[in-house]
């Protein structure tokens, strides 16, 4: 369980990198890059991530 | 004659009839009230001899007098002028609002004829009860968190009761967060209004948790199957819904951060697509694989849908619906830009075109034959895509995002089921979740700057325009929004239903699942004649 939820706070910490560099960063290629980056670590934390997890532990 | 109301009625009649002559021209043009009075209409005698024609009927004697002392005056033409207007918004919205209800017919085919035979009755019943469960989760709170402080929109001629959005204060900032009026449709909800716009955003609602059913389908637990839709009814969909339609902090990024206009979504790549296929994703990654899906090695074996057919002409009717899915979402049809229906409309079917093409002929070079199931998700990939920007990109932009989406829902099916190994039975995680994301990505590419829906959007002067056009910082608000797809909606999507995975669980028991769900859930087999073939090894 706690791997589960260790996967979907790295898809959550993507959208936060996100949001909170909108902030840091005021030009439009800047904030474009880290709008990018966020996405990338909610991706992973998505998509490689969680499966692995999940298919540990659900494995029919 | 009041001054006001013959500026207001010049006003209406060069919005309404869209006329061009100079404004002295249309002054001298102005009846005057004792003109109108001498207006009459066809007489009795006449209206009892018929009117085959139709030139008699819809006449000055049809423009009600409010004083029958006074007679008829330039006020009672231009409230009828208005009246007229918000007439033709209602209708319009509405019937569009019904297209979009009838989708459901199309999910239902789609879905149970990509399933097996065994479990027929359950997902189409599944597709069915969503219906109603969605509806009544909306009504209850779900409209109220998303709508309830959208403020008054002009083409419905009010909704102005709702009024109230929970605001956070942040880093100078004011966000927000969700609606707080309108719960049960009670108080001054009870406006005209507010019930078309409350009717079309529920079926557009509805279109979202039918998402996860497909994904789902041949292994849910009917009853957590209704638990798990009631929540993301009443509180999942409608959170993101305010952020995007309902004056929540996604639409104010154009106000507060200079981010073009505001996350844009049209008509719902993101609001209900995404959110129905990210939310179809999370729930298939924690109710895990058919039985037999995959084999040890990890290789992947084909459950083949029992019903082709259902599937070509459910997809036919989604086709359909999406012209209420899309063009609707001016919600009108006069007034405020919103004679670009028939634009919207083109675009829709060109992507749509362009959707079946892409899967069609990947299917067809690179795997040999040109897949029905793969080519019906190629359409569907098409039309998800160009949900987002089909009222802001030309006919060029519409079939070149429908082309992508085909493309993509192909190598994205792949993708998911070889790579991540999740099994979504219908190909809805692909359809709905990746080419949704696609869609709201292509506003900001390929939204060309000539659309004007009133001079603004999302509180912004000026049209939305896309990195192809000029305006790189629209395409950053979308990233935005597909990182608050991923990040926020999934994950809360996730956690609610793992909750629910931990106290009443998703799945079925191996030996219902592999009986079939429908005696075990429905009480009754969907194709009570037919002979089922038994599982193959993998079941022993």
């Amino acid at each position: 369980m706690i791997s589960k939820l260790l996967a979907v706070l790295v898809v959550w910490l993507g959208w936060l990198a996100t949001v909170v560099g909108l902030h840091f960063v005021s030009g439009v290629p800047g904030r474009m890059a880290l709008s990018l980056v966020g996405i990338g670590i909610s991706l992973f934390g998505m998509i490689v991530l969680l499966p692995s997890v999940m298919n540990r532990s659900v494995n029919r | 004659m009041n001054i006001k109301l013959r500026k207001m009625f010049l006003l209406a009649v060069m919005l309404t009839l869209s006329v061009g002559p100079s404004l002295a021209q249309v002054v001298a043009n102005v009846p005057a009230d004792h003109e109108l009075k001498a207006a009459s209409g066809p007489s009795s005698a006449q209206m009892a001899q018929g009117d085959p024609s139709g030139t008699l009927t819809g006449t000055v004697s049809d423009v009600p007098v409010s004083n029958p002392k006074q007679g008829l005056t330039v006020t009672d033409m231009a409230n009828q002028v208005g009246q007229n207007k918000i007439a033709i918004n209602f209708v319009w919205t509405l019937v569009t609002g019904f297209l979009v209800m009838f989708m459901q017919a199309g999910f239902a085919m789609v879905e149970s004829g990509l399933c097996r035979a065994k479990n027929a009755s359950h997902t189409y019943m599944m597709n069915f009860a969503v219906y109603g469960l969605g509806l009544f989760a909306y009504w209850v709170i779900g409209f109220a968190i998303q709508m309830g402080g959208v403020g008054a929109i002009a083409n419905l001629g009010g909704t102005a009761p709702l009024v109230g959005e929970h605001m956070l204060t942040l880093l100078g900032h004011t966000w927000g967060l969700w609606g707080t009026t309108g719960m049960f449709l009670a108080g001054h909800s009870y406006d005209v209004g507010v019930m078309v716009l409350f009717l079309f955003q529920m079926v557009f609602m509805d279109t979202a948790l039918t998402i996860v059913t497909g994904t789902c389908a041949e292994r849910w637990k009917f009853v957590t199957f209704c638990v798990s839709s009631l929540i993301m009814g009443a509180f999942l969909y409608p959170l993101f819904g305010n952020w995007a339609w309902g004056g929540g902090w996604l639409s104010q990024l154009g106000t507060t951060l200079g981010l073009g206009k505001g996350y844009v979504d049209f008509a719902g790549s993101g609001v209900v697509h995404a959110v129905g296929g990210l939310t179809a994703l999370a729930v298939g990654l924690i109710i895990g694989p058919r039985i037999g899906k995959f084999n040890r090695d990890g290789s992947a074996n084909a459950f083949l849908g029992h019903d082709i057919s259902a599937v070509l002409i459910g997809c036919f009717i989604l086709a359909f619906g999406w012209f209420g899915f899309n063009p609707g979402s001016t919600l009108g049809a006069s007034g405020n830009g919103a004679l670009r229906i028939g634009s919207i409309a083109v675009n829709t079917m060109l992507a749509g075109c362009t959707g079946t093409f892409g899967a069609m002929l990947y299917m067809w070079i690179f795997r040999g034959k040109p897949d029905p199931s793969m080519t019906v998700n190629g359409m569907l990939a098409g039309l998800v895509a160009i949900t987002a920007p089909s009222g802001f990109v030309n006919p060029t932009g519409s079939i070149l995002i429908g082309l992508i989406a085909g493309v993509l829902v192909v190598l994205s099916v792949g993708f998911i089921e070889n790579v991540m190994k999740v099994d979504d039975p219908v190909g809805a995680i692909s359809v709905h979740g990746v080419c949704g994301l696609w869609g709201v990505l292509s506003v900001g590419l390929f939204a060309d700057g000539m659309s004007n829906y009133g001079g603004s959007w999302n509180g912004v002067t000026g049209s939305v325009t896309g990195l192809f056009y000029g305006d790189a910082s629209q395409l950053v608000a979308q990233l935005v929004g597909i990182s608050t797809l991923i990040g926020v909606v999934f994950t809360l999507s996730f956690l609610v239903n793992l909750v629910l995975e931990v106290t009443i669980g998703h799945r079925v028991t191996a030996e219902e699942e592999l009986g079939g769900l429908d005696i075990p859930e429905m009480g009754a087999l969907g194709y009570p004649e037919f002979v089922l073939q038994p599982e193959p090894s993998y079941a022993a």
